[in-house]
């Protein structure tokens, strides 16, 4: 046994110290590793030519745009500023808007040294979850633009007010809902305006014309009445209503419960969905849905954004959204574009009224280069550098600036009435100013979505589904009060 | 007296160590040092959020602030009346019942016609389990396209007139719940087919022929002497299938992210939009843990018949 040993030359000892110290060797060498720079210095060429032109692939529903290849190839040797400056923001449904707004940001980066990537993330629930993933995980985005009165409540976000006084009297002065939109209940601005988002409907001039002599349907009642005319179904319906679980369901819920005289909120803010007024829409809602004008797979949870990918399919005749859809089909569907119209509000007892906001960038406190973010904030608004956006980006949104409003586009063309809803929208928590409480029942409990169910399928009597939205509301209003 | 200690000391040492090295190994030390990433890595990737998750799921706690301890209240809450935990916990039996009843039933008989002497027998063989080879993600929107109202399936329906309405697959709450378990089904067969078809390779061929000698048709045959020598196999794949089955989020994700109206919300769903975009983090931990002992009494199952093979 001994003699056998004595002529082998690695006893099973010796190789498990052999493997160990291999092991040792290889951490060692490998913490060595980490310490050498990443790339010789030779490595980082100036660019040749021109630099390389942003490019931000074809947007599939569900994927998030990133600026990877957003940058010139002498970025890096640019770069002087550890780090990356993160950009994250709700897609706008054309690749053009988000490389403008990406760009932009790019820009600033350059001139500063600091590398930046932008994301343009579909779905506001998408931008919810990835945005509280980071917060959790302690790396939230430098600049974001989406449940910024969310976040801000927090003590997440900053306040504004300092730069929004710098830039709200430029270029004629910013609309009034521009800055109103995001200033907080504590008098605070919870983001920096650079556009004003428009819901208005978005409508088939060519099959709905038929039925109404050119014109969109002006009434909710006509609606009901001429909608089953206009539409083929199951090829189209006459309005892609959103009533599943995506944010757009408030907005278009909000579209017919403010014509009736209902409201999400009272002032002060304190939800308030019981209203009476809120029963004589739901019923509107619940009838459109009997008279089959809205496509049966509208409480689908398939798609980010239900009703741009209906309308832009075809499959609806009108659409109650941003100007995303126009701003949609401008880039890949002329035709389309050409038979779309955008409208005031279909009315109802109470008027016509359409919901108005603005788009607005803060920061996170807690992001790494939160120092820089100021500077790159007050880059991104300047009016030349918006009004260089607003022009490329022309019917996105409504440039935040009154001046940048000017010309045939915005006062002659089908885009005017977004002009008007700039002057005359309502914020989605009028008559208060927009609430922390809003983002948890809009984007993660869907409680207006949940409501709508429980009379559309569960035939649930509408004052019971309304009782239970209220407790619902009340919940998430107290429990983001307890944060605040 | 020192010394005296010293030298009374040492042998008891020394006992001390050939009892260790008795029960350890001689390269106990060694041993251990290998054995010490591995152990790093179960505590602070398995163990330590498993304790953290625990002790979360007793708080209510939001995302970036700090947790107030709440005992058992965000598990009372999930267990009140006619919850959507409680309904969801009904659909994961549902999906998980349904997907490994029809997997088994596909997957015996696709391994029973690859067991065949079938032409281009090692293509078919590879072909079969391309599903289960693609990501499940580019697979959920292969089957999201195809079901959509502007795919195929439904284009062909609008063409020819099949129908008068389209097929809303995954938008009606009756038809969602089927749909998925068709799609799990798809792409989970593969792995059952596997299974099944190394275990029929491994029943000796002179038993089929004694059956046949004694005039025993094929389906006694696949009756009397392939299934009870497959009943270990079909055991261990149900189980694991159970568990990938019931924790599947990908595919519910992508195709009907739990609806409509929560129709295939289940409970892994339901804890990722209660803690992420819900911000609750306590109370989507409680969701996950309601469903350890559920999978605890798997897992046990499923040691101990593996143990007991070998």
């Amino acid at each position: 046994m001994d003699t056998q040993r004595s002529v082998r030359p690695w006893s099973r000892r010796r190789f498990l110290h052999g493997l160990g110290g291999l092991g040792v060797v290889s951490v060692i060498a490998a913490c060595g590793q980490s310490s050498a720079p990443a790339k010789p210095a030779g490595d980082a060429k100036p660019a040749e030519g021109k630099p390389a032109a942003p490019v931000a692939p074809a947007q599939p529903a569900g994927a998030p745009t990133t600026a990877a290849a957003a940058k010139p190839k002498d970025a890096d040797s640019l770069q002087t500023v550890p780090g990356v400056f993160n950009v994250w923001f709700n897609a706008n449904w054309n690749t053009v808007t988000d490389e403008k707004i990406g760009q932009s940001y790019v820009a600033w980066g350059q001139q500063n040294g600091i590398k930046v990537e932008w994301q343009s993330i579909p779905g506001s629930p998408q931008v919810l979850a990835k945005q509280s993933a980071s917060v959790a995980a302690g790396q939230p985005p430098e600049i974001t633009n989406q449940n910024l009165v969310y976040w801000y409540t927090q003590g997440e976000l900053a306040d504004l007010k300092d730069i929004a006084g710098k830039f709200k009297d430029q270029a004629g002065g910013m609309y009034p809902i521009g800055l109103a939109s995001l200033t907080a209940n504590d008098g605070g601005v919870f983001g920096m305006p650079y556009g004003i988002d428009v819901w208005p409907p978005q409508w088939r001039i060519d099959l709905i014309g038929k039925v109404t002599g050119g014109k969109p349907f002006e009434t909710w009642d006509q609606l009901i009445e001429l909608g089953p005319k206009a539409q083929q179904p199951p090829k189209n319906f006459a309005v892609a209503f959103c009533l599943g679980h995506e944010s757009d369901t408030v907005n278009n819920f909000l579209s017919v419960a403010w014509s009736y005289g209902g409201r999400l909120n009272d002032e002060k803010g304190v939800p308030d969905i019981k209203n009476p007024a809120n029963k004589a829409a739901i019923e509107t809602i619940a009838r459109m849905w009997e008279a089959k004008i809205i496509p049966p797979d509208s409480f689908a949870q398939t798609v980010t954004s239900w009703n741009n990918e209906t309308y832009q399919k075809g499959r609806g005749l009108m659409a109650i959204n941003p100007a995303t859809i126009m701003g949609w089909l401008l880039v890949n569907d002329k035709e389309l574009a050409e038979n779309t119209g955008i409208s005031a509000m279909p009315a109802g007892p109470a008027g016509s009224f359409t919901e108005g906001s603005s788009l607005g960038f803060n920061y996170f406190k807690k992001s790494k280069m939160a120092d820089r973010a100021p500077s790159a904030l007050e880059h991104f608004v300047a009016p030349a550098n918006m009004n260089e956006i607003s022009k490329a980006v022309e019917g996105r949104f409504v440039p935040v600036y009154r001046d940048q409003a000017k010309g045939d586009f915005w006062e002659k063309s089908k885009f005017a009435e977004m002009r008007l809803v700039a002057e005359t929208g309502r914020v989605r928590n009028w008559p208060a100013p927009q609430q922390p409480w809003l983002a948890d029942i809009t984007d993660a409990r869907f409680t207006v979505s949940d409501m709508l169910h429980k009379v559309i399928n569960e035939k649930m009597r509408i004052e019971d589904a309304q009782e239970w939205a209220q407790t619902e509301m009340m919940d998430s209003y107290n429990k983001t009060a307890k944060r605040a | 007296m020192a010394n005296q200690i010293a030298t009374h000391a040492s042998p008891h040492a020394a006992s001390r160590e050939v009892a260790l090295r008795h029960t350890l190994g001689r390269d106990w030390a060694l041993g251990w040092l290998f054995v010490l990433p591995t152990v790093l890595i179960v505590c602070s990737l398995l163990i330590y959020p498993f304790v953290d998750a625990i002790l979360l799921s007793f708080q209510d706690r939001f995302i970036g602030q700090t947790g107030t301890w709440v005992g058992f209240a965000n598990y009372a809450e999930l267990l009140g009346r006619d919850t959507i935990f409680v309904r969801a916990t009904v659909i994961t039996l549902v999906i998980t019942g349904g997907a490994v009843i029809g997997k088994f039933f596909l997957g015996m008989a696709m391994a029973s016609a690859l067991n065949q002497d079938l032409p281009a027998r090692n293509i078919l063989r590879g072909l079969m389990f391309l599903p289960w080879a693609v990501p499940a993600v580019v697979s959920a929107y292969v089957w999201r396209f195809l079901f959509d109202t502007t795919g195929p399936i439904n284009g062909a329906i609008a063409e020819y007139g099949l129908a008068d309405d389209y097929i809303y697959f995954f938008s009606d709450a009756r038809l969602a719940l089927p749909a998925l378990i068709l799609v799990l089904i798809w792409s989970g067969t593969p792995f059952w087919t596997m299974n099944f078809l190394a275990g029929m390779q491994a029943i000796g061929q002179e038993m089929y022929e004694a059956a046949e000698i004694d005039g025993a048709a094929t389906f006694q045959r696949f009756w009397y002497i392939t299934l009870p020598s497959l009943q270990s196999v079909i055991f261990v794949t149900a189980l694991l299938s159970t568990i990938w089955t019931s924790a599947n989020l990908t595919q519910i994700f992508v195709l009907t992210g739990g609806g409509p109206n929560y129709a295939t919300t289940t409970p892994p769903l339901l804890a990722y939009q209660t803690a992420i975009p819900g911000h609750r983090l306590g109370a989507g931990a409680a969701i996950s843990m309601m469903m350890i002992p559920f999978y605890l009494l798997l897992v046990l199952f499923l040691t101990r018949r593996m143990l007991k093979q070998e």
